[in-house]
């Protein structure tokens, strides 16, 4: 037996052999997208997804799925990734077609194609899915921008149960006839191909209808040089035989055209086109509370971000924090409003954030040290902005009234990492941090 | 000619015992009948599906999706793209063997490894309709070059008329194809064809609508007749390709550079 290489060798190679195969073999399942793998500074600083609905999340085939929230596309966009004022198309991350999407609108308009969004506005969108292929899939809003990327928003698993083949899809042409999208036009489209394919066939075989015929023909030329042989290879029945072929295609190409102008008679080019997503005042567009960030900085080790901010209230109610959304990650502080888990995944920290100022009274302005502190920071990877090539973040605060009604302001700003223990956090008041004295950080 | 190959088309042929030379004409009759069998759908299917991958890479969407399809850009670029790997093979097949099936071969291999990749791939695997993914046909295309070829026995004038031709008929012989896919249809206040429309619905998460290209260019003076013009620029364009790629094939088929590497 011959034996490859040493022992030592094959056993590597073995090993390395058997590595390979776990690695192909083992590998777990994917469900969702890997959008936390999208640079932390890109989905905290470009669109700021909140509200988010997706329901119902368990359908057959058939039903219908609403994905229906808000976004503020960000004033702090960066400057290394493209704007959206240019192309942007309202999309939907999901696995391929488990869903077909019946209808999108953003702000009340339709928007079957693509669109233009102006940074510093808020936006409304519905987008309605028919329910398709059975599984359980991840379902995202997701922003298509020009030459940035898709930008996805905050994801639930949807269930759909039954068959695929119960699956319903017609629609109305412009000629009045109604079709099934899937099928409509199917049965001429293999025809015609497989028409093609006979004309193909047809050649070869007549070159081929005696065999042998390569290394007969190789022969020859090889005995009597190409001149000589290709005088005795092609006779006139090929000759003839081929420009019967060519004047044949040619009929059949304007016979196909004729009889597709005659059964498809009203056709148009394709459409493309854009219709910018109109502005309307949105209940969160009010702006009767102004934010300044004084200072940021980031803990890397605690997963934690303080902010001091200067807050002033234009309103008539007195507002607090309650809320701060980067990175559609949702930092809630518990004390203000109350936050679930929508599943599992569901990124939320329902006492994840804190203010050292409760209430900031009407025409005044406060300062306040706002901490953001939970695990949410690593799971989202959003603690990647600290080794990011512009150390900037935003987000979105939310400020509620005793009565529960809301206004949301953006808030950006450079920030300082801290990368190693013994972090000071910033206190504009002179006294400790509210949030210092947490056991959960101690 | 004087190529007497014994009763190559006379009944049965008995073959050559397993595992023994062969040793007569008749064994060598059986061996090049093999021979024929074996290798043109082999080289067909290969070569045939190299091409898929270099439509996939330089063709891509454009071939992929119904609702690429334009009246300018598809119809330019997608014939120029396909005739690469027929012009090289033709070279070789009439060089060595005067056959002019190699464009015709490698069309049928093509459209062979496109169907299973667009069943498979496409409409098994990642569930878009056929109909929407349905590829291209140019195999009547392919033998109108081969035919030409044979008519004339000259590259120069094959590549004048057939290679003119293959850009010319292209748009053509396709049109049949995805007219159903251009019926239109009214989708709120937008109307669209089907194509736009299954593009609508049909979810592809990393092609948002505006990256297509669609109506892209500076062809503004015939009017709405865009297509037509296309096919004949493609045609133009479509000589210059086979007089390249023919140029390469006669360097690819010298075996000198083979045995200069072994």
């Amino acid at each position: 037996m011959v034996k490859f290489g040493n022992a030592w060798l094959r056993r590597a190679m073995g090993l390395a052999l058997a590595c390979v195969m776990s690695g192909i073999l083992f590998v777990p399942p994917v469900f969702a997208h890997g959008e936390i793998a999208q640079m932390a500074g890109i989905r905290m600083r470009t669109i700021h997804w909140f509200d988010t609905q997706i329901e119902p999340t368990q359908v057959k085939v058939n039903d219908i799925v609403t994905v229906r929230g808000k976004f503020k596309v960000s004033e702090n966009w960066p400057d290394y990734v493209a704007k959206p004022e240019q192309w942007v198309f309202l999309n939907i991350g999901v696995p391929g077609p488990t869903f077909i999407r019946l209808d999108t609108t953003i702000n009340g308009m339709h928007q079957y194609q693509s669109t233009a969004l102006k940074r510093g506005e808020f936006y409304e969108y519905e987008i309605k899915l028919k329910a398709r292929v059975p599984g359980t899939w991840h379902v995202h809003p997701l922003l298509n921008v020009w030459q940035a990327g898709p930008l996805a928003g905050p994801a639930r698993f949807v269930q759909i149960t039954g068959d695929k083949k119960d699956f319903v899809n017609t629609v109305t042409l412009l000629d009045g006839e109604t079709v099934d999208v899937e099928h409509y036009g199917l049965a001429s489209m293999w025809s015609i191909h497989l028409l093609w394919v006979a004309v193909g066939l047809l050649w070869v075989a007549y070159w081929f209808r005696h065999l042998p015929v390569m290394m007969r023909r190789y022969v020859a030329i090889k005995m009597y040089g190409e001149q000589e042989a290709e005088r005795h290879l092609i006779t006139i029945k090929d000759m003839v035989v081929s420009a019967g072929f060519v004047l044949g295609i040619l009929g059949l190409t304007l016979a196909l055209m004729m009889w597709s102008l005659n059964r498809y008679s009203i056709t148009m080019p394709l459409q493309t086109g854009k219709i910018e997503a109109p502005v309307i005042p949105l209940p969160e567009s009010q702006q009767q509370v102004d934010v300044k960030v004084q200072h940021a900085k980031f803990d890397l080790p605690s997963r934690r971000m303080d902010m001091a901010l200067e807050v002033t209230n234009r309103s008539a109610e007195p507002v607090r924090i309650g809320q701060f959304v980067t990175g559609y990650a949702r930092f809630i502080d518990a004390a203000v409003i109350k936050d679930v888990k929508a599943d599992r995944y569901d990124p939320v920290a329902t006492d994840g954030l804190h203010s050292d100022v409760t209430w900031i009274q009407p025409g005044q302005t406060q300062l306040v040290n706002l901490t953001v502190a939970d695990a949410l920071w690593g799971e989202q990877r959003l603690t990647d902005i600290v080794a990011e090539p512009n150390l900037r973040f935003a987000g979105l605060l939310f400020f509620y009234t005793a009565d529960g009604h809301r206004q949301i302001r953006e808030v950006g700003a450079r920030m300082t990492p801290n990368f190693l223990p013994g972090y000071v956090p910033i206190n504009t008041h002179g006294g400790h941090v509210a949030l210092e004295t947490r056991d959960s950080l101690s | 000619m004087s190529i007497e190959l014994g009763s190559t088309e006379q009944g049965e042929i008995s073959r050559a015992p397993r595992g023994k030379a062969l040793n007569n004409v008749q064994d060598q009759v059986q061996a090049w009948r093999n021979a024929d069998l074996f290798f043109f759908p082999l080289i067909s299917i290969l070569i045939g599906g190299a091409a898929v991958f270099l439509c996939a890479l330089t063709v891509g969407d454009w071939s992929y999706w119904m609702d690429w399809r334009d009246r300018r850009w598809w119809p330019l670029l997608t014939p120029l793209l396909l005739l690469v790997l027929p012009t090289v093979a033709t070279y070789a097949f009439w060089k060595y063997f005067k056959l002019p099936v190699a464009a015709t071969g490698l069309a049928l291999g093509f459209w062979l490894s496109q169907i299973i990749s667009r069943y498979v791939n496409f409409y098994l695997f990642t569930a878009f309709p056929m109909n929407w993914v349905m590829p291209e046909v140019w195999i009547g295309a392919a033998v109108v070059l081969d035919a030409v070829l044979l008519i004339t026995r000259s590259f120069a004038l094959t590549g004048l008329v057939g290679g003119f031709l293959f850009g010319l008929l292209f748009s053509a012989m396709n049109w049949p194809v995805v007219a159903p896919m251009h019926m239109p249809v009214q989708l709120g206040d937008t109307v669209m064809t089907l194509a736009d429309y299954m593009g609508f619905q049909y979810i592809r998460t990393a092609m948002p609508e505006y990256v297509r290209i669609i109506e892209a260019g500076t062809l503004r003076t015939f009017g709405t007749n865009v297509a037509p013009v296309s096919a004949f620029v493609s045609g133009f364009f479509a000589i210059l390709v086979y007089y390249v790629f023919i140029w390469i094939g006669s360097k690819g088929a010298n075996p000198a550079w083979l045995k200069k590497l072994v």
